[in-house]
């Protein structure tokens, strides 16, 4: 480009420095200029001093252009000027971009924030990673990841147990068991059930957390013969007693059993679950108590320093033996640990990374589309570019403002973002079913605020570096030159824009077809027979105090009350008592022991005890023998009623009729006789209905139990009758009555099933819609683009056919192309996801069809309108442009 | 005529005014420097010249390429009638405020002739 200097006497300035200058300058003849006169300076320098001396300022020469030209006072505050005005000047395009963004950017931040809140964050104890829990388990079901559904199978542990593992384990320095327990507290003159626990001292210094007032419990707690005590949560503290400071020393009755407060725990503080108000100590009967086959309690603790998980796993294994040898009824029985987090976060987990995954694709996809909709916007601007460049803007001045616009747009598309996930953030938490373990540690923290800006810098990259380089890559004379609206450089814009609509249709199919799945896993599980007949009956759990237990026929007395009293009630068709009711969260599973043709045969069923009209009022059909009557009472022949599924796993093909089974703990040595067959109810609706058995109310009588009350017509009008017949009998009951439909529909699989199915729709949704948008505009802009070709080729006769055709073929094409690669991502991301599906398979077909056809329906539809506004370019008009 | 005109702005026109005729970057820069006695920053003077040619004050013409230049052709800066106008708007700016203050001005010594 640059000719040779004449005459070999004139020295070349320093090469490097040469080099630089020439990418340091502006475009065109000003740049062109400068390195002229810099180059002559030198000259001049040269001959009148010194070699070193012109090569000095030389140099300098380009240093100062270097800072003037490209640093950072280089027209910055102009490039931002220009930018805002650019940016204002297409409203609709800039705000279509920024809304988009903000909307990705606030989805992806909620879901993030509460994904590392929930799984992340270290739980809010010294050392957290240190506490485990303890179970006993089958020796044969060893080994699998803990998910909710896991953990309830397997074995609570027996105090004697605990005691145990407390006293002789080597490798945990604190040792503390516990069960989540309902006590009826008076709140003010109200009686009121209240979630707590009934803990040893070992679980407040396993974990760690000292009371914010008085005292946690201590080792003097648990010794036979001390005082029951009780320690409140904070929220319960400043409920019940307005945060008081004198109420330690009072007494507080649980379940009618005073125990004096002694200490109140820090807010934040509710182990073992969401919502734990208050902390009981044992009392004497479960301290002494020697049974060690039915267990009921949970075991926390904390690793002693040094010891690694895995050793602590192998010593209580060997514990577990030493135990066996002492008790051999404890043969057959593991011993599993925990880590503490892995059992709070379960489920939740792999719900949460679905999410992820989802918000993320939801990401890309918008990602996607700002930067088709800035490209678009760059293109069309290819001639005012060319002729600033042209004028003598440095490419550099112009690619940063490029950049400054999409910064801009990301920038505030990731604050508007922020905010929007601030606002969602609390509907997101409740709305999630069965609550969200760690809750309320979760909040939008300076973190987030951290991701979400990371999230707007690498959109604002990714949307920026395209069209940035796509515009300056611009020939000026070639743009200045051409006449034409379509310019050389369209091919590979037109791939670049074919590529970022693909994927983005892919994308929104592969979300579609999840949303698909698991809606319809959603209506598998709401429609799947449950056994019973659930409508028009009305439940109402009663937890009698401790006052009824002495002696034992007050309980029997006030529920046979109840229920008479409950069956004047016109419209009542029926009244019963059960102990364990389906979809109730909860189910009792004692070991078992059966009379079989060879000798006993031992497993594990469901227990509940029930009154005579139990099974008529759900409408469970009774498929041998008999049930219960009131000559099932106390001093008769103990008798059974068992269930379908019981029958087959342990008398398969045989009359059950007359056999004897017992409850396999030394406690109970009756053995109850099979006196009838029921069919099978389901506990959860994603569950098959486990074998199960019965007894009678009447002979194995129980202070607590769900009363069921059949209705003719409107339940709701009874609802207050119940509750009114409960309170004439013991006006201190707390009582909710519900009806069973409405406990069914709120059973945590199916709120689970139900809240992945519709934050997965509207995921998808706002993928589909943007994908089908990004179609449309694609092919708008190309239409708009050529109608001086497309009127050239119908003025020589083109069919209009053959126009409609090329349009709808290419986003057809996309289409197709983003179904195919959509659905394949699909079935790849469905392994994964197939344990949280309920009787639909990932490969789905109505699914699959259906997406396949609704994208390719909505493909088609965004290809029409351009594809007629093309047919419609008159011949005449293309031509005279 | 829009914003006023910047200290910097002003002596390049100045300087170009000086010249009577189109004169080129090195040769403005020079007589910058030996009438104040002050460096120049090369940078600043180049996107300056830019400046005031995107305002219309100055227009540029392109002059022959020679070997000394390495081959590029020179450009020759002219002061058009905006930039005389801005001048003398900042004349006179200067000169009302100046009224009455010139003694405490005054600096010892004059700058050589060019």
């Amino acid at each position: 480009m640059s000719g040779r200097d004449g005459g070999s006497e004139a020295p070349r300035p320093p090469r490097v420095a040469e080099w630089l200058l020439r990418r340091l300058v502006p475009l065109g003849t000003e740049g062109k200029s400068i390195l002229g006169d810099a180059r002559e300076e030198h000259r001049r320098r040269a001959r009148t001093g010194s070699r070193a001396g012109a090569a000095l300022h030389y140099w300098r020469f380009t240093l100062s252009v270097a800072w003037h030209f490209a640093g950072p006072g280089a027209g910055f505050a102009t490039s931002f000027r220009q930018a805002v005005r650019a940016l204002v000047r297409r409203p609709l395009l800039t705000g279509a971009s920024v809304g988009t963004l903000a909307l990705g950017i606030g989805a992806a931040t909620t879901v993030f924030s509460v994904a590392y809140g929930v799984m992340f964050e270290p739980l809010p104890y010294p050392e957290p990673d240190r506490l485990v829990e303890v179970f006993r388990e089958d020796a044969n079901v060893t080994g699998l990841h803990p998910t909710a559904a896991r953990v309830s199978g397997l074995y609570a542990v027996p105090f004697s147990l605990f005691r145990d593992w407390r006293d002789r384990s080597p490798v945990f320095s604190a040792t503390g068991a516990f069960t989540p327990f309902a006590f009826t507290v008076r709140v003010g003159d109200r009686p009121e059930r209240v979630l707590g626990a009934v803990a040893s001292s070992g679980v407040f210094v396993a974990l760690g957390t000292r009371a914010q007032l008085g005292r946690t419990l201590t080792p003097g707690d648990d010794e036979v013969g001390a005082p029951r005590v009780a320690v409140l949560s904070h929220g319960f503290w400043e409920r019940a007693y307005g945060g008081d400071p004198s109420v330690l020393g009072r007494t507080l009755a649980l379940n009618g059993t005073p125990n004096t407060i002694v200490g109140v725990m820090p807010e934040g503080f509710d182990f073992p679950g969401e919502g734990t108000e208050v902390w009981g100590s044992f009392d004497d009967a479960s301290k002494q108590n020697p049974v060690r086959e039915a267990g009921w309690l949970q075991v926390v603790a904390r690793l002693r320093p040094g010891v690694s998980f895995e050793r602590a796993e192998r010593e209580m294994d060997q514990l577990a033996q030493r135990i066996i040898e002492d008790h051999p009824e404890e043969a057959g029985k593991a011993v599993a640990l925990f880590r503490l987090r892995d059992l709070v976060v379960a489920d939740t987990g792999n719900r949460l990374w679905m999410l992820v995954a989802a918000v993320g694709s939801v990401l890309l996809v918008v990602c996607a589309n700002v930067a088709g909709l800035l490209l678009v916007r760059a293109s069309d601007r290819r001639r005012e570019l060319a002729v600033r460049l042209a004028m003598g803007s440095g490419r550099r001045r112009l690619g940063c403002q490029l950049l400054m616009e999409s910064g801009l747009i990301a920038l505030v598309g990731g604050g508007l973002g922020y905010g929007l996930a601030a606002l969602a953030l609390g509907p997101f938490l409740a709305a999630f079913p069965g609550g969200v373990p760690r809750a309320s540690e979760i909040t939008l923290d300076a973190r987030v605020l951290l991701v979400s800006v990371a999230l707007a810098a690498a959109t604002s990259l990714l949307t920026g570096l395209l069209p940035a380089f796509v515009g300056t890559k611009t020939d000026v004379g070639d743009v200045l030159r051409s006449t034409q609206r379509s310019v050389t450089g369209g091919r590979r814009q037109r791939r670049l824009q074919d590529v970022l609509v693909g994927a983005e249709v892919t994308l929104a199919v592969a979300l579609l077809v999840t949303a698909g799945l698991f809606i319809r896993s959603f209506s598998e599980m709401r429609d799947v027979d449950p056994g019973f007949h659930p409508d028009g009956i009305l439940t109402a759990y009663l937890s009698l105090p401790g006052s009824y237990r002495q002696p034992v026929s007050r309980a029997g007395t006030f529920f046979d009350e109840l229920t008479h009293r409950l069956r004047e009630i016109p419209d009542v068709e029926a009244a019963t008592v059960v102990t364990q009711m389906p979809y109730a969260g909860g189910y009792s599973r004692p070991p078992v022991r059966t009379e079989s043709a060879n000798g006993f045969e031992d497993g594990s069923a469901h227990i509940s005890a029930a009154a005579p009209g139990y099974f008529r009022a759900l409408g469970v059909p009774l498929t041998r023998g008999r049930v219960f009557t009131e000559d099932d009472g106390p001093g008769t022949e103990p008798v059974v009623v068992v269930n379908e599924p019981f029958v087959d796993r342990f008398w398969p093909g045989q009359d059950p009729l007359g056999r004897r089974m017992r409850i396999n703990t030394s406690s109970d040595s009756t053995w109850y006789t099979v006196v009838g067959v029921v069919g099978a109810m389901r506990y959860q609706p994603d569950q098959p209905p486990p074998p199960e058995f019965y007894t009678s109310l009447a002979q194995s009588p129980s202070y607590w139990g769900t009363v069921v009350v059949k209705v003719r017509g409107d339940a709701d009008e009874v609802a207050p009758l119940v509750r009114q017949a409960v309170w004439e009998l013991d006006a201190g009951l707390p009582v909710t009555v519900r009806s069973l439909r409405s406990r069914m529909e709120a059973s945590s699989a199916l709120l689970g099933a139900r809240f992945a199915g519709i934050v997965l729709a509207g995921l998808a949704a706002i993928a589909a819609l943007l994908a089908v948008l990004g179609v449309y505009a694609v092919l708008a802009y190309a239409v708009s683009q050529s109608t001086r070709e497309i009127g050239i080729r119908t003025a020589l006769g083109a069919e209009k056919s053959a126009v409609l055709t090329s349009v709808l073929r290419r986003g057809l094409g996309l289409g197709g192309i983003g179904v195919a690669l959509g659905l394949g991502l699909a079935l790849l991301g469905g392994r994964f996801l197939e344990h949280l599906m309920f009787e639909v398979r990932p490969s789905d077909p109505l699914t699959l069809v259906t997406v396949s056809a609704l994208v390719l329906l909505a493909t088609l539809a965004a290809s029409w309108l351009p594809a007629l506004r093309a047919v419609r370019v008159p011949p005449a008009r293309a031509l005279r442009e | 005529m829009g914003r006023a005109l910047g200290g910097f702005e002003q002596t390049v026109l100045l300087a170009i005014l000086q010249s009577g005729d189109a004169t080129d970057g090195v040769s403005i820069r020079r007589k910058i420097e030996s009438r104040t006695g002050m460096e120049t920053s090369t940078g600043a003077l180049y996107t300056t010249l830019e400046r005031l040619s995107g305002r219309g004050l100055i227009s540029f013409e392109m002059g022959a390429s020679t070997p000394a230049r390495g081959g590029r052709r020179k450009r020759f800066y002219r002061l058009e009638r905006a930039g005389l106008e801005a001048l003398r708007e900042s004349f006179s700016v200067f000169t009302s405020m100046v009224r009455g203050v010139e003694s405490l001005l005054e600096a010892g010594g004059e700058a050589e002739g060019s």
